[in-house]
């Protein structure tokens, strides 16, 4: 199995991030950790997009992000004003190689399939 | 021309009245993950309001796979009433193994067609967040609240700004922690109620809750 790191940088030229994961994980042996964060409606499309692709050897994902936004409304606009971005972490593997993961918020830990 | 003036101060009233009505009529949607004990909240509160059940509860997974849909419930609750659509989702998970459902005695071929009517299912619930008025997150208060589906399913309706409500399920069990559920929530200010569905605990709080948030 491999992990493959992708730099934000990298993910700048990518237009549809979910296309992305899907195009790079969907029956291959690997996990993908993305030097961003998801937003809510990304994952959504996410979670929609995978079940649409899920057959006998496709299991779909486990997935986990962390964000550095904060989710007090006053706090997430004072940030958006002093332009703090949100880069963030997400982990996210093939259901049947990442057996589980588990954040709490601030460590994630990933248990693989024997 | 008193008649005119009579058919129209009518229409008046007639929207008026439909404002109004529009106003007191909710889709109030049950989210959360696969046996987190939507189905059970659901006919409890059908129960409480209608006098029937809306759906099948199963200790296996994805029972509801379709949106089951109750109209014109009228919440009368301490004198308060309102009228709303209950819609009881199929549960939201990221991964669906028809291998799974053969560990509860169904064969492959009955597991198959589980599995590919709850994917169907999970991108009906996903689709309907953006059509909901207020939302219950189910939660099972015996497993890690913290989970990315969770999150998921919160982060797109406050998007919306849609009115949340945080069910913690089964406290009649010895193993809930309602404590875990209210500290990795602490921070999103929703209101989070301990509940038993199954046994009727603190339902009166989700009430009032509700009440307050469709109010």
């Amino acid at each position: 199995m491999d992990i493959e790191f992708i730099s934000s940088k990298a993910l700048e030229k990518e237009k549809d991030k979910v296309n992305y994961i899907l195009k790079n994980l969907a029956k291959k042996e690997k996990v993908l950790v993305l030097q961003c964060s998801l937003t809510a409606e990304e994952e959504k499309t996410l979670i929609a997009e995978t079940m649409n692709m899920i057959d006998e050897e496709f299991q779909g994902i486990e997935i986990s992000t962390m964000s550095t936004q904060e989710h007090s409304s006053w706090k997430k606009k004072l940030l958006e004003i002093l332009g703090v971005k949100n880069h963030g972490l997400t982990i996210v593997g093939p259901a049947n190689i990442v057996k589980k993961i588990k954040k709490n918020p601030e460590i994630v830990k990933i248990s693989l399939s024997d | 021309m008193s008649d005119v003036v009579n058919l129209m101060l009518q229409k008046l009233l007639e929207l008026i009245t439909n404002i109004f009505r529009r106003k007191r009529h909710v889709n109030l949607g049950l989210y959360g993950s696969p046996n987190a004990g939507k189905t059970t909240l659901a006919n409890k509160i059908a129960k409480d309001f209608v006098g029937k059940e809306i759906g099948t509860a199963s200790e296996i997974p994805h029972e509801t796979r379709t949106i089951n849909r109750l109209e014109n419930v009228v919440f009368n609750h301490n004198g308060n009433k309102l009228e709303f659509t209950l819609l009881d989702m199929p549960g939201i998970s990221t991964k669906i193994d028809y291998r799974e459902f053969m560990k509860y005695g169904l064969n492959k071929k009955e597991a198959q067609q589980r599995a590919r009517e709850a994917t169907k299912g999970v991108i009906e619930a996903i689709k309907m967040l953006e059509n909901v008025d207020a939302a219950i997150l189910v939660l099972d208060a015996t497993e890690d609240p913290y989970t990315e589906v969770n999150l998921t399913i919160l982060g797109n309706l406050e998007a919306k700004k849609i009115p949340i409500i945080i069910a913690a399920n089964k406290i009649d069990l010895e193993n809930a922690d309602l404590e875990r559920v209210k500290n990795a929530f602490s921070d999103y200010g929703y209101p989070i109620i301990g509940i038993s569905a199954l046994k009727g605990h603190n339902i009166d709080k989700l009430y009032e809750e509700l009440k307050k948030k469709i109010n």
